[in-house]
């Protein structure tokens, strides 16, 4: 019904420009001989034509392509969801091999205390840090933040997302959000005459998917971990996690 | 061969009969004049035979073809009017060569020279020309297209007389050097009967005469003089116009052959007998009715 | 009977070339509206935003379609305008019957179609253009940005059909409304009065159309159509005198 509305809209616009036109047409044309009228008509069709093979040598290193197997990369991040929900973990290798994630960051930080906790300052509940202990004691934090796929339609900003801000201070891990972030993309869609025979329906449904953030930090062994009140976001994994279940 | 042939042409817009079954033929290579009155019909009939509308009955034929929607007649005929429209687009030099594609017998030297000769701009768009110019430049085309039918609907209206009388002459001078079908109608036979050799007289839609102008010029013959003398000739004869112009005397009109035998015997009587101006002929033939203007002055 | 064929055909093209150039200022209509077009779609025809809590992503979609569709208005209005008195008096001084001139219309109406699908569809190109210039290339989504040169000529191709088509049912309701002026009123209550009553047919009358996705299929339907309205114009024309 909108766009029947919009439709209508459109013509009535259409018929004021013509309306409009043809009264001026009277006068303005007088002057305009058919000569006039055949060259500029021949020169608007020969400056559009000369735009096809400008289009073509563009050059187009920076654009983004949308080549990436969406839907892989889609049900990858749900199957990892899926995964930490139910408290299985991957290791930062599989993680890191993972289609449709990617690393967003990384930082080393000297262990300055030994206790660590986590201040998360996150806006969203879509972080989730995962802390495994090292096999040796190097005295460094290791930190990296990793996203899953996120879409938009068709295309793929997950690579333009801000890292979160990580800092430590004196046992302290800070873990900030970027600061609020827009994006804005471009999109072209096949003109309607086309659509019509092209079997795609790339217009309707430009569905939005956001992705989760993982954080995953590697611990020197025997840091004591403090996760008062955030059990649920922050969890331990590997040899720090069996330990804490032989104690309870 | 006729060039044109009507038979019991009858046209008719509601109730109003404008032409009024018309019959009659035009021969090839003739210039005819159609002459009439205002409102007589001529306009009418001339677009009957241009094709541009069909008649209520009666059949016409234009080269043995009904000329209503008829390609080939249309390709052969050319129909000058005051409602030719040409696109603003085109300047009237770029009329002359656009329209030079349609008509085989096209000349297109004798178009630019007569273009130059009436001085008319050749850069501008036929709308903004003035009545008169417009005029000219239609007759230009008429002439130029040298088609086998060319009509002229009152052609120099608008004209001055300088370029009427050169239209005149170009008209007559295209047409001796390349002989075709020429109807002109005008309501001023004065003006045209030096280049016409027949005329078709329209009275309100019904043929009055149609005859050639030397004929014309000697068909009728007028009486003057005492009122009971020419009464004692013209009894019993049909009159084309009567006038008491004072009291007890009279002026008469009628047909040459009624009185021809008793010439001698009127010129005797003391009659002033005199010719007829075929201007003055039609204008009787033509009049609504008989006693003319005077008439009217006489009954108020 | 084969000299007359000749002559109407040789008779039409001439007048055909006559229209051509005289209606060719008809073209400025369609530049102008092409170009007033294009400015309402430069801030793109769709957008959609989404957000979360520390992030809004939105997508704006650009594509030649509003172009495209005043072209079809256009056109639509030059198949009546043809009709007209003012226009068709344009035949009188020349060599024509009611059919040759007929034929001139629809072969101009056919060259303006072609050249209204070409401008509007190359306008999409200008659109795209403009896009790269203005915004950062990273912002743009290559995918349909360059436009194969098949979509393009298939664009062409689809947009001419669809000109004659519409422009045959513009000349078809001019030819209609030239009958009797009362036309002029009954047309377009017919029309809305159909859309209102039978929307399911005339909705499945316009599938036929727009939900062919065969192309030689699209094309067979939209030729068989053409001819039929301006058949149909044709036939009402040669029993109509000429007025001025």
């Amino acid at each position: 019904m909108n766009s029947l509305l919009l439709l209508i809209l459109l013509f009535l616009i259409g018929i004021v420009i013509i309306s409009l036109f043809q009264s001026l047409r009277s006068k303005i044309t007088r002057l305009l001989s058919w000569r006039l009228s055949a060259i500029i008509a021949g020169l608007y069709l020969g400056f559009l034509a000369m735009l096809v093979p400008i289009l073509y040598l563009l050059p187009a290193n920076d654009f983004i392509k949308t080549v990436e197997n969406k839907e892989q990369a889609i049900s990858n991040s749900q199957i990892l969801m899926n995964d930490l929900y139910n408290q299985k973990f991957p290791s930062e290798e599989d993680l890191a091999k993972l289609e449709g994630v990617y690393k967003n960051s990384s930082h080393t930080f000297k262990v300055d205390s030994n206790k660590l906790s986590i201040n998360l300052r996150t806006k969203t509940g879509s972080y989730h840090v995962l802390i495994q202990e090292k096999d040796v004691d190097d005295n460094e934090i290791n930190v990296s933040a990793y996203v899953t796929a996120q879409y938009m339609g068709e295309v793929n900003f997950t690579k333009q997302l801000a890292p979160p801000a990580i800092s430590l201070k004196n046992g302290i891990l800070f873990l900030t959000t970027p600061n609020y972030q827009t994006l804005e993309f471009k999109q072209f869609n096949s003109d309607f005459t086309v659509d019509q025979f092209k079997h795609q329906n790339s217009n309707n449904g430009l569905s939005t998917n956001f992705g989760e953030q993982i954080i995953y930090i590697h611990v020197p062994k025997n840091l004591e971990i403090n996760r008062d009140g955030l059990e649920d976001r922050i969890q331990l994994i590997g040899a720090r996690q069996k330990l804490i279940q032989r104690a309870q | 061969m006729s060039v044109i042939q009507c038979q019991n042409v009858t046209r008719s817009y509601g109730k109003l009969k404008a032409i009024d079954n018309l019959s009659f033929a035009i021969e090839e290579n003739k210039l005819t004049g159609l002459i009439g009155r205002n409102g007589a019909g001529k306009t009418t009939l001339l677009k009957l035979l241009a094709g541009y509308l069909k008649p209520t009955s009666g059949e016409i034929e234009v080269f043995s073809q009904k000329p209503f929607n008829n390609l080939e007649g249309s390709s052969k005929t050319m129909f000058v009017n005051d409602t030719m429209t040409f696109p603003d687009s085109f300047t009237l030099i770029d009329i002359l060569s656009e329209v030079a594609p349609f008509y085989a017998n096209w000349n297109s030297n004798l178009a630019k020279g007569l273009l130059d000769y009436f001085s008319i701009n050749p850069k501008q768009p036929h709308s903004k020309l003035s009545k008169g110019s417009k005029s000219t430049f239609n007759s230009i085309l008429g002439i130029a297209s040298r088609c086998p039918l060319t009509i002229f609907d009152e052609p120099t209206s608008g004209m001055d007389s300088a370029v009427r009388k050169d239209f005149y002459k170009a008209l007559l001078k295209d047409y001796l050097e390349y002989p075709r079908s020429i109807i002109l109608s005008s309501h001023l036979i004065n003006e045209v009967e030096g280049i016409l050799e027949d005329i078709l007289l329209l009275n309100q839609g019904v043929k009055s005469l149609h005859l050639p102008v030397l004929e014309l010029k000697k068909f009728a013959i007028g009486l003057r003089g005492n009122a009971q003398v020419i009464q004692r000739f013209v009894e019993g004869k049909e009159l084309i116009y009567q006038e008491e112009f004072a009291k007890g005397y009279l002026y008469v009109v009628l047909r040459s052959e009624l009185i021809q035998p008793e010439l001698k015997l009127v010129r005797q009587s003391g009659l002033d007998v005199l010719s007829i101006s075929t201007d003055d002929l039609c204008i009787y033939l033509t009049a609504k009715s008989r006693g003319g203007i005077d008439y009217v002055f006489k009954r108020s | 009977m084969f000299l007359k064929e000749a002559d109407l055909l040789s008779f039409s093209f001439k007048q055909f070339v006559y229209k051509l150039k005289a209606h060719s200022n008809l073209l400025y209509g369609l530049m102008l509206i092409q170009i007033i077009a294009l400015f309402f779609s430069i801030g793109g025809v769709s957008h959609m935003s989404s957000s979360n809590g520390e992030l809004s992503v939105s997508v704006n979609t650009y594509s030649a379609s509003l172009v495209i569709g005043f072209s079809f208005i256009w056109i639509f209005f030059i198949g009546i305008l043809l009709t007209t008195k003012q226009y068709k008096k344009i035949e009188l001084p020349l060599v024509t019957s009611s059919l040759s001139g007929n034929l001139s219309d629809i072969g101009f109406l056919m060259i303006a179609s072609i050249f209204g699908s070409i401008t509007s569809t190359l306008v999409g190109v200008l659109q795209r253009i403009i896009l790269y210039i203005s915004f950062d290339q990273t912002q743009i989504i290559f995918d349909k940005f360059l436009i194969s040169f098949y979509d393009l000529v298939l664009g062409i191709v689809i947009g001419t059909l669809y000109m004659i088509l519409i422009s045959a049912l513009g000349y078809l309701i001019g030819s209609i409304t030239k009958l009797s002026m009362a036309f002029v009123l009954i047309i377009p209550a017919i029309i809305f009065g159909f859309l209102r009553v039978y929307t399911d047919f005339f909705q499945k009358v316009l599938l036929v159309y727009t939900k062919e996705a065969a192309l030689p299929l699209f094309a067979l339907k939209v030729l068989i159509t053409v001819i039929i309205l301006f058949g149909v114009s044709s036939l009402l024309s040669p029993n109509k005198e000429v007025s001025q």
